[in-house]
């Protein structure tokens, strides 16, 4: 019998079943993460065409790769992680962004900017500012901006997911939060 | 959703067996040894050169060159290491410190233990040819000068 999407199954469990051959488990994840991958693709790809290809190759690399996934670590960082790949990837094939070489904001340490205890309070602030201007920032301040706000992950599974230190999470968020504040006083 | 179930139930799409990942950690990690290594030989001796005494003196004559190989090895090493959490999770800067660090550290260390004069004297073939190659011209003896002459026109000088 096809696993229900209600199963109280947690994830890594699943993908053990995944990585035992019984390959219907994969469904029950693909329908748990579709919709979620589906949104940071379009927040983050905003005017790219094929976002619908780009997600399902997500999923078939996380298919394809998933004898790598360690089960003591968290699935969704690691189908987060290869999502963010595909999406560089996409942008740097379409050069219509330039992508550098390394982050700068990983190379130095940061005052620990720590994550606010309630997100919510600055939500309608950002949902606003991001409505009129997230396709202005640089992709490195765009994708922090969608992984928080709209993904609602903490800064350490942000941190995990693009590879950089957790106070750097903070600095960027704050960064693109004043890039965003500047452009929109500057054209209204 | 049904095309990525259709793609895998066909057959179409494959997972890669657990041993393909194994395979790359174990090469990831030998890379590194390795390149820690070189990293050790061409740093300890390049530290031959740089002295209180003598460095003005080889200052002309340094190997730039090696110089650089090590400065590109560093930042392949750190390059690698990004890789691994303990890394990503903290600053750049902390893990190229701590590359910098240990490479110094071990290779004052194998300067301590005369490595590559121990090294020189086994004559083995690729490594003689490296010491010929940088030793000889600096120390202006043609086909190289054994190590300890460094050391003896470093008092020299």
């Amino acid at each position: 019998m096809l696993p229900s999407n209600t199963d109280s199954q947690k994830d890594e469990e699943a993908v053990l079943k995944v990585q035992s051959g019984e390959i219907d488990y994969f469904e029950l994840l693909v329908s748990r993460y579709n919709d979620k991958i589906k949104r940071y693709g379009r927040k983050f790809l905003a005017g790219y065409e094929d976002i619908e290809d780009i997600v399902q190759q997500v999923f078939l690399k996380a298919y394809i790769n998933i004898q790598s996934f360690d089960s003591s670590k968290k699935f969704s960082s690691w189908l987060y992680r290869i999502a963010h790949n595909e999406f560089i990837n996409a942008i740097k094939k379409k050069k219509r962004e330039p992508l550098p070489f390394f982050d700068p904001d990983s190379i130095f340490p940061h005052p620990l900017s720590k994550e606010p205890a309630d997100r919510s309070a600055q939500e309608k602030e950002v949902f606003d500012m991001a409505d009129k201007c997230l396709d202005k920032l640089k992709p490195g301040y765009r994708e922090v901006i969608i992984l928080y706000y709209f993904q609602e992950l903490s800064y350490k599974e942000i941190a995990d997911i693009l590879h950089i230190p957790v106070s750097t999470v903070g600095v960027k968020i704050k960064r693109a939060k004043k890039i965003m504040s500047q452009f929109i006083k500057k054209y209204e | 959703m049904n095309n990525i179930t259709e793609k895998i139930k066909s057959g179409q799409i494959r997972m890669r067996p657990r041993i393909v990942f194994v395979l790359k950690s174990i090469l990831l990690v030998a890379l590194s040894l390795m390149l820690f290594l070189l990293l050790l030989f061409l740093v300890s001796f390049i530290l031959l050169f740089i002295n209180p005494a003598g460095f003005f003196v080889f200052f002309p004559r340094f190997p730039w060159l090696l110089l650089l190989v090590s400065l590109i090895f560093v930042v392949l090493l750190e390059y690698i290491i990004e890789h691994y959490a303990v890394a990503y999770r903290r600053p750049i800067v902390y893990s190229l410190l701590a590359i910098l660090f240990l490479v110094f550290a071990c290779s004052v260390a194998m300067n301590g233990v005369h490595f590559h004069d121990r090294i020189e004297k086994r004559k083995l073939p690729g490594v003689y040819k490296f010491y010929n190659n940088f030793k000889g011209p600096h120390m202006e003896c043609p086909g190289g000068c054994p190590l300890n002459e460094i050391k003896i026109r470093r008092k020299l000088y």
